[in-house]
């Protein structure tokens, strides 16, 4: 098991682990504060593929910036705390029901796909530079759609 | 490069020993002596009233906002700087499109006040 | 990656296991290096207080005030560091710890090392000064959770507006960099500093301060809200917030978050050395030596701002970050971006 191994398995763990966080924790807060762990190994699991570039800007705007805004909704909110003792009748057996049927359909996809090991990558793959190549010119169109989209973001707060 | 990111992550694990070091000896270090009034909140030397977690101006949620716009734009930024100069006056037109849409956006945020924190 | 291309004579640096020994002992000496130079940021800093207020400053403990740091940062760790009640124990105590590793990480890209012609830093990235942005741009938390996980008005109020204007200025500093990178055509620091123009007889380094003077102004102003410093200190305006998100720490975990500050003090002004005075260039002084006067001056910067400029109110703050230090970073780009395809 090479050192890429333990970090794909360390940054994964943490990644479910603040998952979990998200939907177990009470106080809100917290359940911002798991995102952002999700978010921050998500990072690490994008450096792992060769994505520096993308590692940078996941931190800077989804750690950085999308959950600052979470946090900023929560204050918004005042000392509220998730009131959890109204529940639906069956819910537990809804409940699995869903989980099952998921699982399921997880294990159907996910048969018969063969996993081969990825090819060395490119030393200037993910770089700055080659993000930059593809992005002005392959994928033009798609970037400056973006803008409209956050056009549309600006106009609507 | 993958290989050039061990050395962060062993510096990581290394400023994360230090940082937790220095929490540890905070907690081993410094005597405890605790009562009352000490624990008390404080709120210029009077007993506090009601709940300290009020609810915040939306300006603060608006902010956020605009700063993911914004964040946003400038990382689309760095790429392009970077290989300007194969692109040369393309890559500046391409930018300027780009550009002239979020200004759009600026000036029509500022008209609606939403840059003021009267 | 550290490069060491001095003679290896015992074979330490050869041997795989020796070499990543020698790699962790050079990341605690850094570590241990930048704490301590952050606690002679602070003695400078109240000497050159003292100075512009014409009284002394500190001078009592060892030889002219010079161990007064020593000496408080010994009675800090020593201080009783307590909680009130109705604080949320975990955040509050995690908070300060993230204060100072975000700003400890960014050293990794930062060249540290200079001696005759070798740099030594700890990572060479393709990313460069993103990760400085990167890892700075999760201060936003440890502010915002001190400042709500300590059940106190002030703090709340305090953290709020820090955080806040923590994002604002992050934007400005962002932008600002981007003329750098268009002239430079690359992320990492050792790329900028060692940027080079063939002017006519001329053909060598030179101060980007020069080629792209706004960045420079808009990089300066962002820097010094970052830090949270004066004339930008309104997360912790004494007079008005008693201390903002600092009011219900003591003890070891205040001088935890006073550390990050300094520490980003000296951080931002190493940064602006290297990204606008040229770093360690400077004619006829060694390297190493050039970039420490260069970085002693700009921290100098600083602490002469706290001492001339009254603080500014948050409207206004809020108002100089996004309208005036916006659209003029916007527009530097623009310019910067034609001149560099005029000009090239």
């Amino acid at each position: 098991m090479g050192p890429a191994t333990i970090v794909f398995w360390l940054a994964s763990a943490v990644a479910l682990a603040g998952g979990l966080g998200v939907v177990l924790f009470k106080e809100p807060i917290r359940n911002v504060l798991s995102l952002v762990l999700v978010m921050l190994s998500l990072a690490v699991l994008f450096l792992l593929l060769s994505a520096q570039f993308v590692f940078a800007v996941q931190v800077i705007v989804y750690a950085g910036a999308v959950m600052v805004l979470f946090l900023f909704v929560i204050t918004l909110l005042g000392p509220v705390r998730e009131q959890g003792t109204v529940r639906l009748p069956w819910q537990i057996f809804i409940s699995a029901v869903v989980i099952a049927a998921f699982a399921g359909f997880l294990v159907a996809m996910l048969r018969g796909v063969s996993y081969r090991t990825p090819d060395a990558a490119d030393p200037i793959f993910g770089s700055v530079q080659s993000i930059g190549v593809g992005l002005f010119t392959d994928y033009l169109f798609p970037f400056e759609l973006t803008s409209i989209l956050l056009l549309v973001a600006a106009v609507g707060c | 490069m993958l290989s050039d990111y061990a050395p962060l992550a062993i510096y990581a694990v290394i400023v994360l020993a230090v940082v937790g070091l220095m929490l540890t000896l905070s907690f081993v270090l410094a005597p405890v002596k605790r009562y009352r009034s000490k624990l008390l909140p404080y709120e210029s030397g009077i007993v506090p009233t009601d709940p300290a977690r009020k609810r915040m101006s939306v300006r603060f949620y608006l902010t956020a906002m605009l700063f993911i716009i914004f964040d946003v734009e400038a990382v689309f930024f760095y790429p392009w700087a970077v290989i300007l100069h194969q692109l040369r006056w393309y890559g500046v037109i391409e930018m300027f499109v780009f550009m002239l849409i979020l200004l759009v956006a600026l000036a029509h945020i500022w008209r609606k006040g939403g840059l003021e924190w009267e | 990656m550290i490069r060491l291309d001095t003679p290896d004579p015992f074979g330490i640096y050869s041997n795989p296991v020796g070499h990543w020994f020698v790699v962790v002992i050079a990341m605690l000496l850094l570590a241990f290096v930048l704490i301590t130079a952050t606690a002679y940021v602070v003695f400078f800093e109240r000497i050159a207080l003292g100075w512009m207020q014409r009284r002394p400053g500190p001078n009592r403990v060892g030889p002219g005030g010079f161990l007064q740091l020593a000496a408080d940062g010994v009675k800090g760790l020593f201080k009783e560091g307590f909680a009130p009640v109705g604080v949320d124990r975990v955040l509050f105590v995690v908070a300060p710890g993230i204060a100072v590793a975000s700003v400890l990480l960014g050293w990794a890209v930062i060249p540290v090392g200079i001696w005759g012609s070798i740099t030594y830093w700890i990572s060479d990235l393709n990313i460069g000064i993103l990760l400085v942005l990167a890892v700075s741009s999760m201060n936003v938390y440890a502010i915002m959770l001190g400042g709500w996980a300590s059940n106190n008005k002030y703090s709340l109020l305090g953290g709020m507006r820090a955080a806040a204007q923590l994002i604002s200025y992050e934007m400005a500093m962002g932008l600002s960099l981007v003329p750098v990178f268009l002239i430079v055509g690359s992320l990492r620091l050792q790329d900028i500093v060692g940027f080079t123009v063939h002017w006519g007889p001329y053909s060598g380094p030179i101060p980007l301060l020069l080629l792209a003077p706004v960045s420079f102004l808009i990089y300066l102003v962002a820097a010094v809200a970052e830090t949270n410093r004066a004339p930008f200190d309104l997360p912790e305006a004494e007079q008005e917030l008693i201390g903002g998100f600092l009011t219900e720490y003591s003890g070891f975990r205040f001088f935890m978050f006073y550390l990050a500050e300094y520490l980003g003090v000296l951080t931002q002004s190493t940064l602006i050395a290297l990204l606008f005075f040229g770093g360690w260039y400077l004619p006829l002084i060694p390297g190493a030596i050039a970039l420490f006067i260069k970085v002693v001056l700009l921290v100098f910067i600083f602490i002469w701002l706290r001492g001339t400029l009254p603080r500014l109110r948050y409207d206004m703050l809020m108002r100089l970050g996004w309208k005036a230090l916006l659209p003029l970073g916007i527009a530097n780009v623009l310019v910067t971006s034609i001149l560099v395809v005029l000009l090239s």
